[in-house]
């Protein structure tokens, strides 16, 4: 119980200390969101236009600790304000627009990746030096090593461009409606499958690596050994006997891939035009949009604070040694 | 309370009438789908496909506030319309809501005579007041009025129904732009919404060509309004806009025959694009210059001597086919834009660059700039000729070209270091004059006067190099007030003079306007031999225009 209090504690100061930093933040950049968009019209509006818009954006000369109270209580009453560079579209509407795309695209992606890579690694350390063993760490490490923006621009102009498997652009096709409808899920899933396979592809090879190498620590262990000697069956010395403990640090590298996935894949979004949150977030800090980018990043945190939190939970199940801080029963 | 109980009154009101039309409906209901099949197969002659295009500026946000500086594509020209619209690459001036404007009252008073029998697509008949109404908004709501309008318009009158009067505290000519160029909404709708600025328009009614069909983040969709005065003139009968993430993305489904037109810049456009298939085309027509801007608050640049021997030491025509791909024409030295040629005075019309390294060096000298033991000229107040070059990072055509001035400096003893800025910082810097050397746009206008006065006026609004003078405030006056062809060309001699004497900024070449187009559904498009407007899907309401000029292939 202690320890939960304990974690509870740490995730609203790391939450506060972020909510803060995401406030000051854009306000270090030089310029003003007010300047940068008129000087984007370059002369189509007038410089009447800097004031004109400053005060639609409410960015008034109130000192800035009274903005920051402001700020916190927008936050908490959920008014998230109006977009600078899309005025005057409410953030809420921006958000929810892109971020389910994100979260579907790099988030099955990544669970696929988790899953397919640790498969993968436990079978691979079961089997070393099998043929697979001596074949796919490298393979799927020379993928990840390839520049991801590169790979991903030649799977679109092989499979999209040139051979017309799959589509070039988009979430969906633009005939179809958003809705809980199966023409439409199909259009997604055909529409993702090529940018999903270029996430899964160049995250691959450290879940692979990484429980391939932990396995092999795990399986030189003596219990494992005796286990064996005592004749456990294969199946369960592989999973319940190694793979249980090998598992934990990947279980780590899981929450923070999960808390990222919410940051979106800029990059795949870009080479891909998928309607996500990551390439929302580039325009915005170009723009210096500070309530888009204070509304993203605030997302990010707090997803990034609750999939530690959680995993801070599984990880004192999983590992009973973390919730005693090391002693040999619980408190 | 009481607003919701009576809103909730109109709204059943309104469902009401809604029923009630229905049940009317229903019994002639035969008669309508014979009117309608027959209406169908009279436009398909007429009619092409729907047209598509697109824009590498991400996902689109549900935004058709012509008040708004983020409005969609469209929004301006296709459903909310101005009076009138200003071709940018051409002198033309194209009537919308209003059929003639004349300027009485010595040049103070423009009258707007507006269209009679012009109908807003929910059927309400567009008259003066929903002008007088459209400005009255601007003058209440200074944050909607980005052009400044009612800074410079004193009052707004009704003359008679379709007479309205504009009322100037002095004559000025070039701002009739913005005054006629500004779309016009609907009474009615707009009383009841409060500040303009801060209404996300999702339902617009216009008096426009077109209306909203759908919308999504990725694409939305424009139909023809049937009810629109000029319908016979538009050919199109549906725009679809699409949303792209970036440049290649856009690029991909322009070169694969997705897209019928984009305005974006694409290297080596020629084989990359018009290469691929005898339908696609690309013209990008010259738009004001790009400048070398001096800050003139710098002792050294403020010396005229070192701003002719930098400009002397400049390869243009490097800088035109090496950085900029050889896209646009040569530049004029004064920098006016080949549309305005008939404004540059005859002995600056056949005036070209050439790079002299010797005149370049001679000139310094001559103004006792010596060079240090590093190679490095000093001026005779023993300051070294070191600056930096201000550009927005990731602007590539414009970093390498500051690379390539840069190189040229070098060979006359003048150091300059490339500094790429993230474009706020740049921005701000130019605005606050903290530089050395920076390039930078001119801005973009249906006037040279406009380029020019926000250049070089005392109170120009995109005046970096901070030149301010008698003689500039003066000719700028004089043009501004005249609607006279010669005079205001005699003021542009003036400004003319200063730009290739005073050199307060050095030109370097023509901005472009990106513009790519298929002809395989429509022809009508645009182009070199026919410049009646400016081609880019991202300039409104010019891009207007361009659609009511299209006609299908067949």
């Amino acid at each position: 119980m202690r320890f939960i209090l304990n974690r509870l504690g740490f995730f609203f100061l790391s939450l506060w200390a972020a909510i803060t930093i995401n406030f000051i933040l854009p306000r270090l950049m030089p310029g003003n969101p007010a300047e940068i968009m008129f000087a984007k019209f370059q002369g189509q509006l007038s410089p009447a236009a800097i004031d004109a818009m400053k005060k639609a954006f409410g960015l008034t000369d109130k000192p800035m600790i009274i903005q920051y109270f402001e700020y916190l209580k927008g936050l908490l009453s959920g008014h998230w304000g109006l977009s600078f560079a899309n005025f005057p579209t409410p953030v809420i509407d921006i958000i929810r627009n892109s971020l389910p795309w994100t979260i579907a695209l790099v988030g099955l992606a990544t669970v696929f990746a988790v899953l397919i890579g640790t498969l993968a690694g436990i079978y691979i350390a079961w089997k070393r030096q099998g043929i697979l063993d001596n074949t796919l760490p490298i393979l799927t490490m020379a993928i990840q090593a390839l520049p991801y923006f590169w790979v991903a621009l030649l799977f679109l102009f092989i499979f999209g461009f040139k051979l017309n498997w799959f589509p070039m652009n988009h979430g969906y096709s633009s005939d179809l409606t958003s809705g809980f409808n199966w023409p439409f899920i199909a259009s997604a899933l055909y529409h993702g499958f090529l940018p999903g396979i270029t996430i899964l592809l160049g995250s691959l090879s450290g879940w692979l690596v990484g429980m391939r190498n932990n396995m092999i620590n795990t399986l030189g262990e003596d219990y494992v050994v005796f286990a064996e000697a005592k004749g456990v069956s294969s199946g369960r010395l592989m999973f319940t006997y190694a793979a249980r403990n090998a598992i934990l640090p990947q279980l780590t590298s899981f929450a923070i891939a999960i808390g990222n996935v919410v940051s979106g894949s800029i990059l795949t979004e870009q080479v891909f035009s998928y309607p996500g949150i990551g390439n929302q977030l580039t325009n915005a800090v170009l723009l210096e949009d500070y309530p888009l980018i204070q509304a993203s990043f605030l997302i990010i945190a707090v997803s990034v604070l609750v999939a530690n939190f959680i995993v801070d939970m599984l990880y004192s199940r999983l590992d009973p040694r973390v919730r005693t801080g090391g002693l040999a029963n619980e408190s | 309370m009481k607003v919701v109980k009576s809103s909730s009154l109109i709204l059943s009101v309104l469902t009401m009438t809604a029923l009630l039309a229905g049940c009317g409906n229903s019994t002639g209901s035969s008669n309508n789908t014979t009117t309608g099949t027959n209406t169908a197969t009279t436009t398909s002659t007429g009619m092409g496909k729907p047209l598509v295009g697109g824009a590498p500026n991400g996902n689109w946000q549900e935004n058709f506030n012509p008040f708004s500086t983020a409005a969609l594509y469209g929004t301006n020209g296709l459903i909310y319309q101005p009076l009138f619209m200003f071709s940018t690459v051409s002198h033309d001036i194209y009537p919308a809501l209003g059929t003639k404007y004349q300027w009485i009252n010595n040049n103070k008073t423009l009258e707007v005579t507006l269209r009679q029998g012009v109908k807003w697509s929910d059927g309400q008949p567009f008259t003066a007041n929903d002008v007088l109404f459209t400005f009255n908004e601007l003058k209440k709501y200074p944050d909607a009025d980005t052009s400044g309008i009612m800074k410079v318009v004193t009052s707004v009158v009704k003359k008679s129904n379709y007479v309205v009067d504009f009322n100037f505290a002095a004559p000025n000519i070039p701002f009739q732009e913005y005054v006629l160029q500004a779309s016009i909404v609907p009474q009615h709708i707009w009383q009841n919404l409060g500040d303009p600025t801060k209404v996300n328009v999702t339902n617009p009614i216009g008096t426009g060509p077109y209306t909203l069909e759908s919308f999504t983040p990725q694409v939305f969709k424009l139909k023809l309004n049937p009810n629109f005065y000029d319908v016979k003139s538009y050919h199109v009968p549906e725009i679809d806009f699409n949303a792209y993430n970036s440049n290649q993305s856009a690029q991909l489904a322009l070169v694969s025959g997705q897209l019928d037109w984009a305005g974006m810049f694409i290297p080596n456009v020629q084989q990359v694009y018009a290469s691929k298939n005898p339908n696609f085309h690309y013209w990008f027509p010259a738009g004001s210059a790009i400048m070398l801007y001096p800050n003139l608050k710098n002792p050294i640049l403020a010396d005229l001597n070192v701003r002719k021997a930098i400009n002397l030491a400049i390869d243009r025509n490097q800088i035109a086919t090496q950085a900029e791909y050889g896209y646009v024409a040569p530049l004029n030295p004064t920098g006016v834009q080949p549309r305005d040629k008939n404004l540059i005075a005859p002995q600056y019309a056949n005036l070209t660059y050439k790079q002299n390294l010797t005149q370049a060096a001679q000139i310094l000298a001559n103004a006792g700039y010596k060079k240090g033991s590093d190679g490095i000229l000093v001026s005779p107040s023993g300051k070294k000729l070191s600056f930096t070059i201000q550009v927005v990072s990731g602007w590539s055509d414009w970093v390498q070209t500051c690379q390539l001035i840069s190189q040229d400096l070098a060979k006359i003893g003048i150091q300059v270091q490339v500094q790429q800025l993230q474009f706020g910082a740049y921005q701000s810097n130019l605005q606050n004059h903290n530089f050395d050397l920076a390039i930078g746009w001119t801005n973009t206008a249906a006037t040279s006067y406009k380029t020019f006065y926000d250049m070089l006026d005392t109170h120009g609004a995109w005046n970096p190099e901070g030149w301010s003078s008698p003689t500039t405030d003066a000719a700028f006056n004089l043009y501004k007030g005249t609607t006279d062809l010669n005079t205001q060309k005699q003021a542009m001699a003036t400004i003319e003079g200063v730009m290739i004497n005073q050199l307060p900024v050095m030109p370097l070449f023509y901005g472009e306007t990106w513009y790519e187009y298929s002809t395989k559904d429509y022809t009508g498009w645009p182009d070199a031999n026919h410049p009646y407007d400016s081609p880019a899907i991202f300039t409104w309401p010019s891009a207007a225009y361009v659609l009511s000029q299209l006609k299908p292939v067949n």
